[in-house]
């Protein structure tokens, strides 16, 4: 078969376009002041040189709630425009730098062996946050409040507290969190579940909502349509005026009715 | 969002601070937004962002950052990191010569994997415009590609 050069130096640009990824300081520095912003005033911060750079970001420290805000913020929004993206195209700020992060070693390696994840009796999110649940083999799980996304910095910066002692960095959960979309939309259901048990095990909670909502259609694609519903309702309880709470509101209409129940 | 950034024609490192500077806006304005306009509202900034970046910098240089596309292709190739990036460098300028509505369509369908709707409602245009512009940036970026071929016929370095 003749192959047209033309079209494979198109298609050669467009990959080499879409490998680009930010550098890690970029999201470590936004995720930084997003989980500890009392130990990181600087986290957001421009990096090109003076003339070129933001000086907005680089303000007085009288902005430092407006850059505390953006980081939470970036946490929810961005996650809702990556995820209504997934299925299109890559992550713009990709949880490729997961690995390049200090602690990596609660990343589950891309190619460990899928667990076999038991039908689980997902515990839907409490309203009231609670202590995430190391998950081992126990089917009832609680879910991280999806709301931390954005409660986070208050959390790490709660007078006398100390940093978590294993905590997972939000690089670490994106990645997480991308790995589990790609087994799900690979129709491993199973490995995305288990995945996602891997992301609570890490004390994952500042996507929380996300993760939530990716459990969601992991437990319709598993066939338990109840308990996706189950968990779309509460999730729309608990976060009514989340930016993802639209997108429940559809997972939780698509499992209505393939479930034949009215959301 | 970075990506999009960095194909509107900001460096890495302004493509960093345009995404920090959306978020900041975004956190500014976030009781303004609508449901099912975020996506919308953080690309259009996203966009404005670039195009102040962009007016800022050509104030401030005397000479265009990114290299003539004769240039680009001449340069030796060293690694496959180097090939990506230079290719990368020749998109950016096919990409320059584009009308930006043609160029950020093909950013959307190409790059970023949109579907025509998605591209139309990011752009706030009609599905049925949308898929008639990316069909035209298709077409035009053909044809860039084409003339660039025909200038650099023992370009090796590219397929």
């Amino acid at each position: 078969m003749k192959v047209d050069p033309l079209a494979e130096l198109e298609a050669k640009l467009f990959a080499a376009a879409r490998e680009e990824q930010p550098e890690a300081e970029l999201l470590e520095r936004v995720l930084r002041a997003a989980r500890e912003p009392a130990r990181h005033p600087a986290a957001l911060r421009s990096r090109s040189a003076p003339p070129a750079s933001n000086r907005r970001v680089r303000a007085s420290s009288s902005k430092l709630g407006w850059l505390l805000a953006a980081a939470a913020l970036a946490a929810a929004l961005g996650l809702a425009w990556l995820r209504s993206f997934e299925r299109h195209g890559e992550l713009a700020i990709s949880a490729e730098h997961a690995p390049r992060q200090t602690q990596p070693a609660i990343a589950p390696s891309p190619s460990a062996p899928a667990v076999s994840a038991p039908v689980p009796a997902v515990a839907v999110p409490p309203r009231a946050p609670a202590a995430p649940a190391v998950k081992a083999e126990a089917p009832e799980r609680t879910r991280p409040h999806p709301a931390r996304a954005t409660t986070a910095p208050q959390r790490a910066s709660a007078p006398g507290s100390e940093p978590p002692a294993a905590p997972a960095t939000l690089a670490t959960e994106i990645g997480l969190l991308k790995q589990a979309r790609e087994a799900l939309r690979e129709g491993d259901a199973a490995r995305a579940s288990s995945l996602l048990d891997g992301y609570d095990a890490a004390h994952g909670t500042a996507l929380g909502a996300e993760a939530t909502l990716l459990r969601i259609e992991v437990l319709s694609a598993q066939g338990h349509s109840e308990q996706a519903r189950a968990l779309a309702q509460r999730f729309l309880a608990d976060n009514p005026d989340s930016p993802l709470a639209d997108r429940a509101r559809r997972l939780s209409a698509a499992r209505g009715a393939a479930s034949g129940v009215s959301p | 969002m970075w990506r999009v950034l960095r194909r509107a024609g900001l460096s890495g490192a302004d493509a960093d601070d345009a995404t920090q500077q959306v978020f900041l806006v975004a956190s500014r304005r976030r009781q303004e937004l609508a449901q099912d306009k975020e996506r919308s509202f953080l690309y259009g900034t996203a966009l404005r962002i670039a195009a102040n970046l962009r007016r800022g910098l050509s104030r401030r240089r005397e000479a265009p950052e990114s290299a003539a596309p004769d240039a680009v292709s001449a340069a030796p190739l060293a690694d496959e990191a180097f090939d990506r990036r230079r290719a990368r460098e020749l998109l950016d300028e096919l990409l320059s010569r584009l009308p930006d509505e043609l160029a950020r369509v093909l950013v959307l369908a190409e790059i970023e994997g949109l579907t025509l709707a998605a591209i139309a409602e990011l752009e706030g245009i009609p599905p049925g415009t949308a898929a008639s512009r990316v069909r035209r940036a298709r077409a035009a970026f053909r044809e860039l590609l084409q003339l660039h071929r025909d200038r650099n016929p023992f370009d090796g370095s590219l397929p």
